[in-house]
């Protein structure tokens, strides 16, 4: 016997909470489509979606890791003939593509409406920062075992780096915090540094969740 | 059927020893661990469970050594102390994706309602777990447990928490299933151990004290255990003269069992039982 994910049980446990993320990118789709000229838009809706779209990727990386880590009693399903890392990296790599899919269509539909080729570089942008968004959650959670408290990590990072301008932890900062679409060879550079960044926490996260021994 | 063999297990957390040398041999059919508080029962029960290993020592069940978690825990189930998984959703849903977790396949869901059947919870199998009573979410532990016959089942302090009638109703259920697979129980409570099991093993401050049978362990306080009767101004004097295993109100007397090398005047020698072993054990080892 080897286990299995039954990834739509996942999502059926998270209950309401698995929800926020779709109404966030349902309430842009319904911004996106009720503007009718999109000719002076960016200046306001590229950091918009900058302070929307990457933060909530962490969503799905924390509530995914409740019963697994928060409840008392959790330690069985580490009992169970299922590897550590289809328990945690998989899930959190497969909620990320569904994430970034929605991320993708929202985009999709940006560039139709406002018939402006901005799909590729706020594909780049936003994606590599959902990417970095997804590892911190995860990587909160297993630190902290408290899916409030991972909440509250990511939103203390999220407001300071958008409230001072990246100032704060500069080395850290995922956010272009830009006022238009950067072409896409500016954007590479900071994308890959995010990648690699996001790569560090998933991996961190990882980590710590396969060596994971504080069971509640 | 194997046997499990422990072999000089030990485990630390730092500095602090929570298991020395444990060597146990473990025969089917149900297994105590007794021990108070801290004796590191669970530490040993997690052990077993493949999610701490051990710091030294061996396990082995017949080829299967527990240096391949993965390949153990195909063999094994587990229920901890604490136990209250996915309180959102209906019993039969989350039995249904453990099942998937523990990789069954073959009849899911017909697996699934038997063993919900098998610890009497088919009333409540569209009840969410959240909205189910202590000792039925204690049955729902074991019932995840036993999903996919395991040959081995560990229970950490099966009864704590359980009301008299719902500790009575879960031995009886783990005496039943102990007759298909190994089932390890460890607790505090001796009558768990002594109504449920064959065999027992005593933890002390993370030594093993005895492994055996109940009646060699019952024997261990043969000759150390005697009743008296007692007036009340004389009860503080035999408390502090002998360790008071049990003490009743008679009018004006006590009538005291009492657990001593010195026999004191008046005390009649009385035959041992479980509890009064446990206690000789480990108040020798403190």
């Amino acid at each position: 016997m080897r286990g299995k994910l039954n990834l739509l049980f996942d999502w059926r446990v998270m209950g309401v909470t698995a929800y926020f993320p779709l109404l966030v990118i349902l309430a842009l789709f319904g911004y996106i489509s009720l503007r009718k000229d999109f000719s002076n838009v960016w200046n306001s809706l590229v950091p918009a979606l900058e302070f929307t779209l990457p933060v909530f990727a962490s969503w799905w990386s924390v509530f995914l890791f409740q019963d697994v880590l928060e409840e008392p009693g959790s330690e069985t399903l580490f009992s169970y003939p299922i590897t550590r890392r289809k328990l945690g990296v998989t899930r959190v790599a497969i909620f990320y593509a569904v994430y970034l899919i929605l991320v993708l269509s929202l985009l999709l539909v940006l560039e139709w409406l406002s018939a402006t080729s901005v799909f590729l570089p706020l594909a780049i942008q936003y994606g590599s920062e959902s990417f970095f968004f997804a590892g911190l959650g995860f990587l909160a959670m297993v630190l902290t075992l408290d899916s409030g408290w991972a909440l509250a990590v990511v939103l203390v990072y999220t407001s300071t780096q958008l409230l001072t301008g990246g100032q704060v932890l500069p080395l850290l900062n995922v956010f272009l915090l830009n006022k238009r679409v950067l072409p896409v060879s500016e954007l590479l550079a900071p994308a890959l540094i995010n990648i690699l960044a996001g790569a560090v926490l998933w991996g961190l996260a990882q980590y710590l969740f396969k060596t994971f021994r504080r069971f509640k | 059927m194997e046997l499990l063999h422990l072999n000089k297990v030990s485990m630390n957390y730092g500095r602090f020893r929570a298991l020395n040398d444990i060597s146990i041999e473990i025969r089917p059919g149900l297994f105590g661990l007794l021990g108070p508080n801290g004796a590191g029962k669970t530490t040993l029960m997690r052990i077993l469970a493949t999610l701490i290993p051990p710091k030294s020592g061996e396990i082995n069940y017949g080829p299967l050594s527990w240096n391949n978690p993965n390949e153990v825990r195909r063999i094994i189930g587990y229920l901890p102390q604490k136990f209250s998984l996915y309180k959102h959703v209906k019993l039969r849903e989350a039995l249904n994706h453990i099942a998937v977790l523990k990789g069954i396949v073959d009849n899911r869901e017909k697996e699934v309602d038997s063993v919900i059947e098998k610890v009497h919870l088919t009333a409540e199998r569209d009840k969410k777990v959240g909205k189910l009573s202590g000792g039925m979410v204690r049955r729902l532990g074991i019932a995840q447990a036993i999903l996919g016959n395991p040959k081995i089942i560990i229970v950490d302090e099966p009864t704590a928490g359980l009301d008299p009638e719902e500790r009575v109703k879960f031995r009886r259920m783990l005496t039943h299933l102990g007759g298909r697979s190994m089932i390890i129980i460890s607790t505090h409570i001796v009558e768990d151990v002594e109504v449920a099991c064959d065999q027992v093993a005593v933890l002390h401050k993370g030594n093993l004290l005895a492994a055996g049978d109940i009646q060699s362990l019952k024997e261990r306080a043969r000759g150390k255990v005697f009743e008296i009767e007692t007036l009340w101004e004389e009860f503080d004097k035999v408390s502090e003269q002998s360790f008071v295993v049990a003490a009743h109100r008679n009018g004006e007397t006590y009538r005291m069992r009492i657990l001593t090398d010195a026999v004191p005047p008046g005390a009649k020698p009385v035959e041992p039982t479980l509890e009064d072993g446990y206690l000789y054990l480990v108040r020798s080892g403190q």
